[in-house]
């Protein structure tokens, strides 16, 4: 692995330039990346959809307006349930293609397996928790914007073994320490960002539909299959965005770009002088 | 080598000239499509407005707002196109956002290219109006071509203005002294003066702790090479080895981070440190 040889140019960028760069990720690496997606998203579609049969059959049946609501705003809080959970894939992956020529689908399947329980600890069981305190919502999104990349991709340990190892609550907490400002206006854009092309996939599939089939209805396809699938598209977009996010963060704080060129020159020199 | 993937896009000219630019996907063109946007408004309300007061009060209301559907058809259709043929590629959004339309090959655009590629945006917003097409398109290509561009052989650059920073003079006496430690003679190789010019340029930056964790790897293969006393800090050694072999001994630190050939020596002098490829400087 040459280290200085990474598959996406390394260096400081804007927030709407990383915005234009996951674009580029995501058509080169298109296959593999909606290979991930399905590996995470599928089982959060299949369990959303059996959590929330019920839900779908009273909008389907009622055609009520609070019915609908009460629908798209339970898949709303199962999806951020799930978000970091089903993304991990594509950021595995990504963490993997940033070096590998072709990231070795067993590798990532170990990686995944050692990450989840602190997947679980931190993403599913102490994430909720957060939503119950007044803007507690915002800490996750903002103050550990970044947990996911840092369990998946830097592998601290949970728990520090004699006080010395570095944890991943300790390894977040400095990543993020100082940034919230930043994060917080990154959250707001990405909300923006997100509903425009959240809408942007929806009105397309939406109006594909109905040139080609001739359904134009608010029926239970589109709230089925069109509304889930849109929307974990575009999530699927933004962990791509993420990704490029957390290494910009790093090349900012922490000089990463810097350290790959160095780790590269002393790798170099070792084996010259080898 | 592995390809990158990156938004800087290489056009040599046919006299052999390389420039660079950064190409602007779709997202930086966003705030300059919604300053456009903004502004086209701003005129159609400003004109509504005249006409309601003056067309209105001299009885010719309906003169008004067909000089108003006339008015919104062409800011519709060429608002985009007439203001980038007279300014060079750019339109009052774009001048404001740092980005310029210029051809494929990296020459202003024509009346017709800047025309054209405008008229296009019709079949790129499509479905609707939701620009998916565009998006798609641009994304499947380096350059970030919606079909208007595609069509019209242009892009979209970000007017950049690149800083040059030159040599870095440390007045630090730790650093001066580190060097004098230093054995005589020594030279670095090119990749190892590109990568000491990168951490002297940016280890101002970071914290002290982070910059003697990076030092580190590099200040390990440089110890068992130059004999360096451990009393020298991994930080201070590197910055010392820049100083030396740039400031104090006036090796061409720009051509070393440009890439330049260098003539090999006949025989490495003492102390040189050459990459495996024996790239001397």
């Amino acid at each position: 692995m040459q280290l200085d040889h990474t598959r996406i140019a390394i260096r400081e960028r804007s927030l709407l330039n990383l915005y234009d760069m996951a674009l580029r990720v995501v058509a080169t690496h298109g296959g593999a990346l909606l290979a991930a997606w399905a590996c995470g998203v599928l089982p959060a579609l299949l369990l959303n959809r059996w959590l929330l049969g019920a839900a779908l059959e009273e909008v389907v049946l009622s055609d009520e307006a609070d019915a609908t609501f009460s629908y798209v705003i339970g898949l709303l809080y199962l999806v951020i349930w799930e978000l970091p959970l089903a993304t991990a894939p594509i950021t595995l992956y990504l963490g993997q293609a940033m070096f590998d020529q072709r990231p070795r689908p067993r590798v990532l399947l170990g990686q995944f397996l050692r990450a989840v329980p602190q997947l679980v600890w931190y993403q599913v069981l102490w994430r909720p928790l957060w939503f119950l305190l007044p803007f507690g919502f915002l800490y996750p999104f903002v103050a550990r914007a970044y947990l996911n990349e840092v369990i998946l991709l830097e592998r601290n340990p949970l728990w520090s073994r004699g006080g010395k190892t570095m944890t991943t609550r300790a390894r977040a907490a400095g990543l993020h320490a100082f940034m919230w400002g930043e994060l917080f206006l990154q959250w707001v854009m990405v909300l923006i960002l997100g509903s425009l092309l959240f809408f942007s996939v929806l009105g397309s599939a939406y109006l594909l539909r109905g040139e080609l089939l001739g359904e134009w209805g608010f029926d239970r396809t589109l709230l089925e299959i069109l509304l889930p699938v849109s929307l974990w598209l575009v999530i699927g977009y933004f962990c791509v965005v993420r990704f490029l996010a957390y290494l910009d963060l790093r090349i900012r704080r922490e000089g990463w770009e810097l350290e790959l060129l160095v780790r590269a020159e002393a790798d170099r020199l070792k084996r010259h002088l080898a | 080598m592995v390809a990158h993937l990156d938004d800087a896009i290489l056009i040599v000219t046919p006299e052999n000239i390389g420039f660079q630019y950064r190409v602007a996907g779709p997202f930086l063109r966003l705030p300059a499509y919604a300053l456009d946007l903004l502004i086209r408004l701003g005129v159609v309300l400003v004109a509504l407005l005249v006409v309601r007061l003056a067309f209105g009060a001299a009885g010719l209301a309906g003169l008004g707002w067909g000089l108003v559907a006339i008015l919104v058809f062409g800011l519709s259709w060429f608002y985009g196109g007439v203001f980038e043929a007279f300014w060079n590629g750019q339109t009052p959004g774009k001048r404001i956002v740092g980005i310029r339309v210029l051809t494929v090959d990296g020459r202003p655009i024509n009346a017709m290219q800047a025309v054209l590629r405008n008229l296009l945006r019709a079949i790129d917003c499509q479905p609707g109006p939701f620009y998916l097409v565009g998006l798609v398109s641009a994304s499947a290509n380096a350059r970030f071509q919606r079909l208007g561009d595609l069509a019209c052989g242009t892009m979209v650059v970000v007017e950049q203005r690149r800083a040059w920073f030159g040599l870095v003079r440390s007045r630090d006496p730790a650093v001066l002294k580190a060097a004098e430690q230093l054995p005589a003679g020594v030279e670095v190789s090119r990749t190892l003066g590109r990568t000491l010019a990168a951490y002297v340029q940016r280890c101002e930056t970071l914290s002290p702790a982070r910059r003697q964790e990076i030092a580190h790897h590099l200040a390990q293969p440089l110890r068992a090479r130059l004999g360096v006393p451990a009393t020298i800090r991994d930080d201070l050694l590197l910055r010392a080895l820049y100083h030396r072999a740039f400031i104090a001994q006036g090796q061409d630190e720009r051509a070393l981070r440009q890439g330049s050939p260098f003539k090999p020596a006949a025989s490495p002098p003492v102390g040189v440190l050459a990459g495996p490829t024996g790239d001397v400087a």
